[in-house]
């Protein structure tokens, strides 16, 4: 690292790929899922890379490194927790707008016609998870995505819905 | 690649170059001129002991903070601990005076926000050049460690201690400085902290 610090570029990228090693093996004992292991060893990566000049030759490496990758790790919990307080009401009036009063409901109808300009994948996604009401392994399985992916397909296209519908969140509406 | 200075020679490098900011600006207000008799009673010089230790500890931790293996815990907490402190003596002061009269304050405002610029500008600075992950906290402990200063050199210019009025106008702008500077924060230590777009690499992996 202290090589990697006076623009040894050999040790660096020595550095990284045997800390990667190292940090998946951390990351992936507190994050499930492959892909979102995968997702915040890269950001663990360039937060290294940006931050490098923090580290204080002659105090160990380590805690350095594992307090950079606890940061991103906590970073990718909140994001999660916001992925799920996000999940707006639209979600359930999608659902709705595939039942029995579909056809006579002018908002089922709107959400039906907005649905229509959603990108491909997204509308899929969205369909089998609220429509069909399928789960979202399911949906992954199908889909040929992990799950989750499937999950932020979902809150995109939900996103797009919202915004074609010109309907705020609850948490942006004021009071 | 010159390393992040260690946060106690940062702090010091930050209280050397600030230090006589907030003293040239407070000699540009003007000293209140019975500033030695107030120095000689006991509450000032609690209300000037708690500010000084919440402002020393506040900036010290977020300069500590900016450095990832330098989190402690109680870095967090005694900042917290001195600003509860100083809550309870502000709010005791304002409480216990029967005829309190706020008075004209928008001067205070001023003064503390001006005194307060320069020593803001310089901390924010070398944060942004660490690791401020906690860009929020981060940037909260540097507001407040800041406005602290801008408080301290505003009382020693301010002639009015009614306890109303440095409720009003000194202590609440400190408060409102801080979650200002938990926002300037957020927006400045984007680099290291950036919102992960979720249509970075996700979107073009599935469509």
């Amino acid at each position: 690292m202290v090589s990697a610090q006076r623009g040894n570029r050999d040790a660096y990228a020595k550095f990284l790929s045997e800390v990667s090693v190292l940090l998946r093996g951390y990351v992936g004992r507190r994050i499930n899922g492959a892909d979102e292991v995968e997702d915040v060893l890269q950001e663990v990566l360039i937060s290294l890379h940006l931050v490098r000049h923090t580290y204080v030759p002659g105090r160990p490496v380590g805690p350095w490194l594992y307090a950079i990758a606890d940061h991103r790790i906590a970073d990718s919990f909140r994001r999660a927790r916001r992925m799920d307080k996000g999940k707006c009401e639209l979600s359930d009036e999608v659902a709705d707008s595939g039942g029995r009063h579909f056809h006579r409901d002018p908002r089922g109808e709107a959400i039906r016609h907005a649905l229509t300009k959603l990108p491909q994948v997204q509308r899929r996604v969205i369909e089998m998870m609220k429509i069909e009401e399928l789960p979202v392994r399911e949906v992954a399985a199908h889909m040929g995505m992990s799950e989750s992916l499937v999950k932020v397909t979902a809150f995109r296209g939900y996103e797009t819905l919202r915004r074609i519908l010109g309907v705020t969140k609850k948490s942006e509406q004021t009071t | 690649m010159t390393s992040t200075p260690r946060p106690l020679i940062g702090f010091c490098a930050w209280a050397a170059a600030s230090i006589p900011l907030f003293g040239a600006g407070a000699l540009l207000v003007g000293i209140r001129p019975d500033l030695l008799s107030r120095w000689a009673e006991p509450r000032f010089l609690l209300e000037a002991g708690l500010v000084l230790c919440l402002a020393g500890s506040a900036v010290f931790a977020a300069l500590a903070l900016s450095v990832p293996d330098r989190r402690k815990p109680w870095l967090q907490v005694l900042p917290i601990a001195a600003l509860i402190c100083w809550t309870a003596v502000a709010a005791y002061m304002a409480a216990s005076e029967v005829d309190a009269q706020p008075g004209a304050g928008l001067a205070c405002l001023r003064n503390i926000l001006a005194l307060s610029l320069a020593p803001g500008a310089l901390i924010y600075r070398a944060l942004s050049k660490a690791a401020p992950f906690r860009s929020d906290l981060i940037g909260f402990l540097a507001g407040i460690g800041v406005s602290a200063l801008g408080y301290l050199a505003t009382r020693i210019t301010c002639r009015n201690d009614d306890p109303l009025h440095v409720l009003l106008f000194h202590f609440l702008p400190v408060i409102a400085m801080s979650a200002a500077g938990a926002a300037i924060g957020r927006a400045l230590f984007r680099r290291v902290s950036p919102k992960r777009e979720m249509t970075a690499g996700f979107l073009d992996r599935g469509l």
